[in-house]
């Protein structure tokens, strides 16, 4: 069930807040699990019962792993929890992707058609799922959290409809805390509106309407000229940015309402000075989870060995091959296949020179005996310079369908050529510039500018600020049934 | 600055949205019927499949959720306020419709095959020349058929009205206004290299667009109007009289012009669903006479040969009078319209039909011209142009062999009968029909031969049931030959039809089987109680010989 759909708006949501608002504290959880459990199953029952599978293993093993005293035993518990779900994971996404041939040897071991295990569709959410889960499991185990002794709530955790697709990914302290001492009222009903009539007119309004202009230069990969590969993938970044980060919006406005606050997702990505800076606004939970989870225990486990102790900088050997995990499995966590590991490894090339340019720069200024960590202008426009390519040519290789395709499309943006460029342009319609227009300018922090200094100066804007919300919420309603909202694209991961 | 926030601030969108939707959920529920209805729109039907697979893997689901999108109460307004949004702020339209000035609108994907050239398309000059060289290879084959052969170039709105493109396309249009780029003028260039009998039209009408006060192209259509195209006919027949052999042609002179409109064009303004629009002129009917000619010809074309026909037929709307002894028109694969002193009468087919069972080859063999129409500005390889090189590659196919069919299988399940009727044969089954009782045969309404050196063959794949029967075959009540029909295996045969007893229509065929026919429950194999004759696999008559 997607957010933008009627069955949701009409249904589902209104179904969920009236009664969460309207339900005694103590049975919300109740209410939430059983709309939660409805909203998943809508994309298939087989798929609801693997999650529950999953939650339940999560479950057992937390209680186990608090019962367990031997460590050799909550090691053993820890690492079965995470096979199966990593398990899971990789069965469902990779394994019939990577080993193409490892589907027919098993088709012909069962008896069935290859071609469907081929074709297997992934379960909706199942990365944003299983990482809620792992946290969960390995808070459990180095004790930062106790283990659920209730079933349900625990379930409501991992299966939590506002965020089950797409996150933002929850982590179980943060979320349970909430779920305890939940508190919904009216002025944050008000805010939850808010900010999902915001989601809504950022992937409704806007980045669907950009589709067009960015599957032409990506669906001609191999005619298409340098102007439409360039407004393609500029257009393609505004289209992920707005369709996420509309999700995201609509996924907290969501929890708004019954109320949770669910984390940060995005804080305006398009404004970072550096490479490092762009993945700390963009799908910031993600990033927050391999900070936690990957990049700070593998940091603690490399200081202390002996080769990267006795090297000239051990701090720095130690970050860049922390980084190297997480951009490993920042790149695989996205799909099966080299791409996607190139595509991390890209960030990771960053980044990393990243890291090793700032080590540098504050070794001048110590020399220098300059204070503070101010940039020069031209290190500052040069940094800039630096994130701009990295995302572009490194979101061409996200978005083409495979690595020899976004090499040709890299080709395309560094040769001049001149065919197609008029005709791709000719696809700008009204609307389709006003959503660009649109796009960049709200990539910047405006609306919460225009909030602070127009709407919220007395009641008379407050009621304006409203209304406007409101008109837009029916115009976007309108355009989600008559033009037909799209899959979320990050639906797939 | 929150210190003077009411509470009463924090109700209005919870209440005003939830209210809304919970009004929308009731009317939905007590199934409130709306008010209006959408054009041209096909509404998601209730899941068909509900079984626990489709249950467990979310289809159910899926097709439940199409069908609640598309049947809640407000769903009409919904949408009409999404395209009124699109209409009357954007100035957009919706679809693949683009909205010009003045309220000239515009198929959308069509538009930059003109203003932008042949960059829009992949044709390279060696698919133009293979495209004309086949038109031109056709033509040769046509005219030793006694038949002439004459490709009609129309334009698109587009290159008639460019200064009511929106500006997205003007811009367009300016860069690329060199014609030596255009895939129509490409185009011209191979038909003229391979010596192809051609007219474009599109000077004619540019000409005409800045000389009358009518549109040549209605503003809210695609088609070119039915008052240009009739004005439109003289000179084309001027033209095709130059290049003709076997044709005597028509005039066609307009004698009035009232408002009215002519249905058959796609009303693009309608297709929008807004609730405000601009009001344009839209079509104009001519009052036409014309000078008759005594031949017939065959038109196949895009949807602007109804323009063309529409023309030549009933534009005064008594239906009696057309220009020529009798048309008929193919639209693409999709409908055969024939057209005489008795009235137009369309079939309809779909596109995947064999060409031959439209009975093109008949009703070509009866007219001295082929008219053959395509809009210039869309290449030779792209969607349309593909229809058209598929008609003319079977029509260079039948004409090009000793023997071609002249009905197809008469026995296979056909919406439309109109041109024979059989007589005493039950429903198709899968490889072919019964006949009931001890005669069995057809009516063919049409006319068969032209020439008199020319063969025409009925022929009959077919085994009787449970014994084996003479079967006398009976051309206009007069006995052809006679020949055995066994019961236990199918078997070919071929009757000549001599051409002098043939008539110029409503030949009738009659097969008289020796013997009685019975059920297979008088001979207790079963409940069957039809009296079986022969069980017929193919029917079909054959056209072989000098034409």
């Amino acid at each position: 069930m997607s957010f933008t759909s009627v069955s949701f708006l009409l249904f589902l949501f209104p179904a969920g807040i009236i009664l969460n608002y309207f339900t005694k504290k103590e049975y919300r959880v109740y209410i939430l699990t059983a709309l939660s459990v409805l909203f998943y199953a809508w994309s298939g029952v087989g798929f609801l019962i693997l999650l529950t599978v999953s939650a339940l293993l999560a479950f057992v093993s937390g209680i186990a792993l608090e019962k367990a005293k031997k460590v050799s035993l909550r090691r053993g518990i820890l690492a079965l929890t995470l096979i199966y779900n990593i398990g899971v994971l990789f069965g469902y996404k990779y394994l019939f992707t990577v080993f193409p041939g490892f589907s027919q040897r098993l088709a012909r071991v069962f008896h069935i058609d290859g071609n469907l295990l081929n074709n297997i569709v992934i379960p909706l959410g199942i990365s944003f799922y299983t990482f809620s889960i792992l946290s969960y499991v390995i808070d459990v185990y180095i004790e930062k959290c106790e283990a659920r002794k209730n079933f349900v709530r625990l379930y409501l955790y991992v299966i939590f409809f506002p965020k089950i697709i797409q996150g933002p990914i929850t982590r179980y302290t943060d979320f349970m805390e909430q779920l305890d001492n939940n508190e919904t009222g009216i002025v944050l009903m008000d805010e939850g509106f808010e900010r999902f009539i915001k989601g809504m007119v950022k992937k409704v309004l806007i980045a669907d309407r950009l589709y067009n202009i960015v599957s032409y230069p990506f669906d001609k990969i191999r005619n298409v000229g340098t102007i439409p590969a360039w407004i393609g993938i500029i257009t393609y970044l505004l289209q992920l940015y707005f369709d996420f980060s509309g999700y995201s919006d609509m996924a907290i406005g969501l929890g708004n309402m019954l109320g949770f606050r669910l984390p940060e997702n995005f804080d305006h990505p398009y404004l970072s000075e550096t490479v490092s800076e762009y993945w700390r606004r963009f799908h910031i939970t993600l990033g927050e989870w391999f900070r936690d989870y990957v990049y700070t225990p593998v940091s603690r486990v490399l200081i202390w060995n002996e080769k990267i102790k006795s090297s000239k900088n051990p701090r720095l050997v130690c970050d860049i091959i922390s980084l190297l995990c997480v951009w490993v499995l920042t790149g695989i966590w996205h799909g099966a296949g080299l791409k996607f590991l190139l595509w991390g490894l890209w960030y990771f090339v960053f980044i990393s020179f990243e890291r090793i340019r700032d080590d540098r720069r504050k070794k001048i200024r110590k020399k220098k005996g300059i204070k503070g960590s101010k940039k020069t202008v031209l290190q500052s426009v040069s940094d800039r310079l630096v994130t701009v390519i990295a995302t572009v040519f490194g979101y061409v290789i996200f978005r083409a369908s495979s690595l020899k395709d976004a090499l040709i499309y890299w080709y395309r943006l560094v040769k001049w050529d001149t065919r197609d460029g008029w005709v791709f342009l000719a696809r700008f319609d009204n609307y389709v510039i006003f959503a660009v227009l649109m796009g960049i300018v709200f990539s910047f922090p405006i609306y919460g500018f225009i909030k602070k200094n127009v709407f919220e100066k007395n009641d008379v804007t407050r009621i304006l600020h409203r209304v406007i919300l409101i008109i837009f919420a029916v115009i976007t309603f309108c355009y989600a049934v008559g033009s037909g909202s799209s899959a979320f694209l990050y639906e797939v991961f | 600055m929150g210190k003077n926030k009411s509470k009463a601030l924090f109700y209005i969108m919870p209440v005003v949205l939830l209210g809304t939707v919970i009004f929308i959920q009731l009317c939905t529920l007590i199934k409130l019927p709306e008010k209006r209805e959408l054009n041209n729109v096909t509404l998601a039907s209730f899941p068909e499949e509900k079984s626990l697979k489709a249950f467990m893997d979310g289809s159910f689901q899926k097709q439940l959720d199409s069908w609640l999108g598309d049947h809640f109460y407000g769903h009409t307004n919904a949408v009409m306020v999404h395209n009124q949004v699109d209409y009357s702020i954007f100035k957009d339209a919706s679809g693949n419709v683009a909205q010009g000035k003045e309220g000239y609108l515009y198929i959308k994907d069509q538009t930059p095959l003109y203003v932008s050239g042949k960059k829009t398309n992949d044709n390279t000059w060696d698919d133009y020349l293979s495209y004309a060289g086949k038109l031109k290879n056709l033509q040769d084959i046509l005219n030793a058929n006694n038949k002439d052969f004459v490709l009609l170039l129309t334009p698109i709105k587009a290159e008639i009205y460019p200064d009511k493109l929106p500006w997205y396309f003007k811009l367009l249009n300016k860069k690329y206004s060199d014609k030596e780029n255009a895939i129509h003028d490409t185009f011209v260039r191979a038909l003229k290299e391979c010596g192809v009998n051609y007219y474009d039209v599109t000077d004619d009408l540019k000409k005409m667009r800045d000389e009358v006060d009518f549109e040549v192209f209605s503003k809210t259509g695609q088609h070119w109007t039915l008052t240009a195209a009739a004005y439109e006919m003289n000179s084309i027949f001027d033209r095709f009289e130059d290049m003709s052999e076997f044709t005597k042609y028509p005039r066609v002179d307009v004698v009035d012009v009232n408002d009215g409109i002519f249905a058959i064009d796609k009303d693009l303004l309608d297709m929008q669903n807004v609730f405000w629009y601009k009001e344009a002129d839209r079509y104009t009917k001519p009052v036409v006479k014309y000078t008759k000619s005594d031949d017939s010809i065959y038109i196949f074309g895009t949807s602007y040969i109804h323009e063309i026909w529409h023309s030549l037929y009933g534009v005064d709307e008594t239906g009696k009078d057309l220009a020529f002894n009798s048309i008929t028109a193919q639209q693409y694969f999709v409908s055969v319209t024939d057209v005489s002193e008795k009235g137009a009468n369309t079939t309809f087919f779909s596109e995947g039909e064999d060409p031959y069972d439209l009975g093109i080859t008949r009703r070509l063999k009866n007219s001295s011209l082929l008219l053959m129409e395509q809009c210039g500005a869309f290449g030779v390889t792209d969607h349309i142009a593909g229809i058209n090189t598929r008609f003319v590659d079977y029509l260079t196919g039948v004409f090009d062999g000793e023997d071609y069919s002249l009905t197809g299988n008469m026995l296979r399940d056909k919406s439309y009968t109109g041109d024979f009727e059989l007589t005493n044969f039950d429903g198709p089954e899968e490889l072919g029909r019964w006949s009931l009782g001890d005669e069995l045969g057809f009516t063919m309404h049409d006319s068969l031969c032209q020439s008199d050196s020319e063969k025409i063959l009925l022929c009959i794949d077919a085994h009787s049931f449970s014994q084996d029967r003479d079967a006398q075959i009976w051309l206009n009540d007069t006995l052809i030959d006679t020949v055995k029909v066994k019961c236990d295996s199918t078997e070919s045969f071929s009757f000549e039809l001599p051409t002098d007893l043939l008539k110029d229509r409503d030949n009738v065929v009659a097969i008289r089987l020796s013997g009685h026919s019975v059920s297979p429950k008088e001979l207790g194999e079963g409940d069957d109680e039809r009296s079986l004759g022969l069980f017929v696999e193919n029917m079909e008559i054959i056209s072989s010989g000098e034409r």
